[in-house]
């Protein structure tokens, strides 16, 4: 076995970096998610790395890192996200994937990269054990019921009282948000269309208010929620005397859906306000069940533990500083992180 | 170190960490990866117990399945390093 790694150029190596993720990754990925993730990306274009085994001619496998414009404090930088790991499944055993991720972190340079951050599976935790690098902290996925079906369809067995179980606690449920949602001042609205500049404006008024945290442009709100074409995101938006103030990010996948994104002025009560809003709007659609993934320095956790989301599974997140970076991992560690789903890769 | 000290010491541990190896009763030649006995997190146990425990450092170029397939391999392998490290 001779393994060899090289930069994977988009344009040559597309159709190369597609099959390889349709044979290791996810059948389902095509050209359409690859110009999408990897090249119409506003932050700038994505990189690939590719490892072939020259004495098989093999493909064993590719790893990406997609860039993302954000904010650390008052200071602006390019960081990457890591995703679309994936390796032949007779090369799969640790030496192979460390060779892959060493040469994407060698990759990384302090003068264009100010870190890198992943959300690893187990098999990619390995890894980083063995890179000795360590989790910055857990992602936590926070859950409501909003609709008892599901629950009452699998715990009652006799027909007509299912109907009356489910009419009687989806009652009890909603009873129980029954204080929810005085909107006040604020105009609630789902968004049509694109995110215009007033969503750039948000942005640069309160996104380096967050510790770390990306930069939410309209371009890229555009390009990672309202053109993703994986997903249908839909935005519900938060005016005050006709001025954006905040706004949520969600995906509705049959009876379940999930807060991609969150992000607005640092005032509880809209926030608030606005969360209690989507719970209405959802239930109205029969949802089940809302999942908000938040990292643990989020600022917002306790507001949605106050609204009746519980803790549920964590998986880890990663983050790696290139030697000679201006902020350490260190310095990075002590800050506050405002990570949700809609920051993983895809 | 003789074989079989080497190949006892390294079953010794997959029993004892990992469950469903003393579940389906495995042998020294059955596949680990294949039959489910070791994920990757299994590997870096067992990876971290052979440093420990023969006093070899293993690099990436000695991560491959070919090495960590069986006990069998996995004795093998310690034996050459330990081999290779006591005639350098």
């Amino acid at each position: 076995m001779s393994l060899v790694i090289r930069s994977a150029h988009l344009e040559s190596d597309q159709e190369l970096l597609v099959d390889t993720l349709i044979r290791h990754l996810n059948p389902l990925y095509d050209n359409v998610r690859f110009n999408w993730l990897y090249k119409n990306n506003p932050h700038g274009l994505a990189r690939a790395w590719i490892m072939s085994d020259t004495a098989s001619s093999t493909v064993v496998g590719m790893a990406g890192a997609f860039p993302r414009r954000v904010y650390i404090g008052v200071q602006e930088a390019t960081c990457w996200v890591l995703g679309d790991f994936c390796i032949h499944e007779h090369y799969r055993l640790l030496g192979p994937a460390l060779q892959l991720q060493r040469a994407c972190l060698a990759d990384m340079h302090p003068e264009t990269v100010a870190f890198s951050y992943d959300f690893p599976s187990a098999s990619m935790l390995a890894v980083y054990k063995r890179l000795h690098i360590d989790p910055l902290g857990n992602i936590c996925r926070f859950a409501k019921p909003l609709r008892i079906d599901r629950k009452v369809e699998e715990l009652v067995r006799v027909p007509p009282l299912v109907s009356l179980m489910k009419w009687v606690g989806n009652l009890a449920l909603a009873f129980q948000d029954r204080s929810l949602c005085d909107t006040g001042e604020l105009t609630i609205a789902l968004h049509e269309g694109w995110c215009g500049e007033e969503f750039s404006v948000l942005a640069r008024d309160v996104g380096w208010q967050y510790g770390v945290c990306v930069q939410r442009s309209a371009e890229y709100l555009n390009w990672r929620y309202v053109a993703n074409p994986l997903l249908r995101c839909e935005i519900l938006t938060a005016r005050r005397h006709g001025v954006l103030v905040a706004y949520s990010v969600f995906a509705q996948s049959g009876e379940d859906a999930m807060v991609m994104d969150l992000f607005g002025v640092q005032d509880r009560q809209i926030i608030s306000t606005l969360v209690e809003s989507l719970i209405k709007f959802l239930r109205k659609r029969c949802v089940i069940t809302l999942s908000a993934p938040l990292f643990e320095s989020h600022p917002w956790m306790a507001l949605f533990q106050r609204l009746g989301f519980r803790a549920r599974e964590t998986s880890p997140v990663m983050i790696y500083t290139p030697p000679g970076a201006s902020l350490e991992s260190s310095s990075l560690q002590g800050m506050d992180w405002f990570f949700m789903y809609g920051d993983r890769d895809s | 170190m003789q074989d079989n000290t080497v190949s006892t010491h390294i079953k010794d541990f997959i029993w004892q960490h990992f469950p469903l190896a003393r579940t389906r009763k495995i042998v020294d030649t059955d596949h680990l990866l294949e039959k489910g006995i070791l994920d990757s997190l299994g590997i870096l146990e067992v990876v971290m117990f052979i440093e420990h425990e023969f006093q070899i450092i293993l690099n990436d170029d000695d991560l491959m399945p070919e090495n960590f397939q069986s006990i069998c391999s996995i004795a093998a392998f310690v034996q050459r390093r330990c081999h290779d490290s006591s005639a350098h």
